[in-house]
């Protein structure tokens, strides 16, 4: 198994080479001269220092030259300086990654919290109203844009009841939970429909296998065949959509961010294109594509685990 | 001994029944017999209409300010207010359904055609061609959707246009997936490997007997990314990346009402709404038409 483990870790290599080629592609796509840009604020300058400036950036370089450097530098954590603040992109990202992993990871939480028992429910009632009024549920939850549905929370919580705050992060604990409510339960709906629906067909599927009826048979009880049997294996499925959706509730994440201000990366990114802060544009491009990939590395090792048939292939 | 059974009953009210019936038709009935399929079908034709028409339509011009008639609730003249600078928001509402439903229908349209083309080249040519276009897909996957999106519209500046084009370089990568796993596996079945026996060109059989098989599953997946196309552009609208103000947008209509959310609400509701049943209508009948074109799925 740490065979598997080591080869996977190997296999991640040329991703996350692929994956630093594309933001440096981005570098260069963007239209208009890196030095002006950066000196957009300041005065005038003359061709001559343009060129000076050029050539201390390594902007005269040839483009092998220049993507080497790039690499070089990531692997130092240096990310260039940011236009609008003047200081490293790599100390923004840092400050504001947590409250992106804080708010991904309760959205989650809830999603399993909620969808889990929902769709497990179903497939044992199936065909009952509750089985109808849950793909229902599930079906509006995946035609809704997250972010309106997050705004809808706001004015209801928000603004009609006055429960919860609708914009911010608060700063006591006891402040940042309740601000932490909205957001992460908006982004939660990403999910919520999704894992609903494989939760119930999943479940269905286990509960018409061959040894689940022969715990039937054998007289055990009707909950312990469907809870110690049943669900364990129900559940690989799962993990499989929530591992692959990471990167689909990332994306809700920057949307969501901007709607209840919430000072994340998502966030970070969107205002950095208004202000074409470009290093912090691809930068934060870059950091939510490594985060994917870490999560598709660390859900493939769990199989290892949870799966029994992959550790013995 | 069918064949007697047919000759059999020939002319008879049974041959009608026993008579093979055509994928199509069967398809097509399936459909029709689905009641969430045929309300979808209603209301998005319903949209269309509302968009084709929008002029006959909307009772005021979107895009006439009325300074003495700003921010007013719903009423009979107004159904749901006017907006910050006096226009009528049921008008921008319908306006609005225009470009969702181009936005929607193009991005899935055309990134679905360059789905197909590379997918069905790189499945089944495989080699050199398999292996730089599926590194692509890899590296792209990695990415979330949207923030390659909203990455890409940064660098080709904020517009409605970019943002479609930013959607397109980013979806087509589904349908590219789905086609390659279907072709590499037709790839390899008797009737093919029999086609190529006969002596069949590489044209025939790609367009004869591959593409045919690979079609019903694409239209399916294509009419899923329709509703997700209008999904992300929404989002991206409402983040300032995609439709610019004053386009009368459902998305940018959100971002523009949140300042106006303690005193007309309703400008918040009624966008969100008017996606919400796009989306919806869209999703019933991607899921007809998957019960209906999938033959793995039929009983």
């Amino acid at each position: 198994m740490k065979k598997y483990i080591f080869r996977r870790i190997i296999l991640m290599i040329p991703l996350v080479f692929g994956v630093t080629t594309a933001t440096f592609a981005l570098i260069h796509l963007i239209p208009g001269d890196p030095v002006e840009l950066m000196m957009s604020n300041a005065r005038q300058l003359t061709t001559e220092e343009i060129d000076r400036i050029r050539d201390k950036l390594g902007l005269n370089d040839p483009l092998p030259v220049q993507y080497a450097r790039y690499l070089t530098n990531l692997l130092q954590g240096d990310m260039g300086d940011s236009v609008r603040s003047r200081s490293p992109v790599s100390y923004e990202i840092m400050q504001r990654l947590p409250d992106t992993l804080i708010l991904t990871v309760t959205s989650i939480v809830l999603v399993l919290v909620f969808a889990l028992p929902l769709g497990i429910i179903s497939a044992l009632k199936r065909g009952t109203w509750i089985d109808t009024a849950a793909m229902t549920f599930a079906l509006l939850g995946v035609s809704m844009p997250a972010f309106w549905f997050g705004i809808m929370l706001m004015l209801i919580f928000g603004l009609h009841l006055d429960w919860l705050p609708t914009v911010g992060q608060g700063k006591t604990p006891i402040e940042f939970t309740r601000s932490l409510i909205l957001p992460s339960v908006t982004l939660s709906l990403i999910l919520l429909g999704l894992v609903t629906r494989v939760a119930r067909s999943s479940m269905l599927e286990v509960l018409g296998l061959d040894y689940v009826r022969t715990a039937h048979a054998k007289g055990m009880g009707v909950r312990r065949v469907n809870f110690r049997h049943a669900l364990p294996n129900a559940l690989i499925p799962i993990l499989t959509i929530v591992s692959g959706q990471f990167a689909g509730l990332l994306g809700g994440a920057v949307v969501i961010e901007k709607v209840f201000g919430w000072p994340g990366i998502g966030r970070l990114a969107v205002d950095a294109i208004f202000g074409r802060d470009y290093l912090v544009v691809t930068n934060t491009v870059l950091v939510f594509a490594i985060m994917v990939i870490l999560v598709n590395l660390v859900t493939d090792i769990l199989y290892t685990y949870i799966d029994p048939r992959i550790r013995f292939q | 001994m069918a064949d007697s059974i047919v000759e059999l009953a020939a002319g008879s009210e049974i041959a009608e029944q026993i008579r093979p019936k055509s994928f199509s038709y069967i398809a097509f009935q399936q459909f029709i017999r689905n009641e969430r399929a045929i309300l979808g079908v209603i209301v998005l034709l319903l949209l269309v209409l509302a968009a084709i028409f929008a002029e006959q339509i909307a009772p005021y011009d979107p895009y006439k300010t009325n300074y003495a008639n700003v921010k007013q609730p719903p009423s009979a003249a107004h159904f749901i207010g006017t907006d910050e600078l006096g226009r009528d928001s049921f008008s921008r509402l319908i306006y609005g359904a225009r470009i969702s439903l181009v936005i929607g229908f193009l991005v899935s349209a055309v990134s679905t055609t360059i789905g197909v083309v590379l997918g069905a080249a790189s499945g089944y040519f495989g080699g050199a061609i398999d292996m730089i276009i599926m590194r692509v897909v890899d590296v792209m996957m990695a990415f979330p959707l949207l923030v390659l999106a909203i990455a890409l519209v940064a660098v080709f500046g904020p517009s409605q246009d970019n943002m479609m084009l930013a959607l397109i370089c980013v979806i087509w990568i589904w349908p590219a997936r789905l086609v390659r796993g279907m072709v590499l596996s037709l790839r390899e079945t008797e009737f093919i490997v029999g086609a190529k026996a006969l002596g069949a060109t590489e044209t025939t059989i790609i367009f004869r007997h591959i593409l045919p098989n690979v079609f019903p599953i694409v239209v399916v997946q294509a009419s899923f990314l329709v509703a997700e196309a209008i999904l992300a552009a929404a989002a991206l609208s409402y983040l300032g990346l995609g439709a610019q103000p004053p386009t009368a947008e459902w998305g940018s209509m959100l971002s523009n009402a949140k300042e106006l959310m303690r005193i007309l609400p309703v400008m918040s509701i009624a966008p969100g709404l008017a996606i919400m049943v796009t989306v919806l209508a869209n999703n019933f009948i991607g899921d007809a038409l998957r019960d209906a074109l999938d033959p793995t799925l039929r009983r």
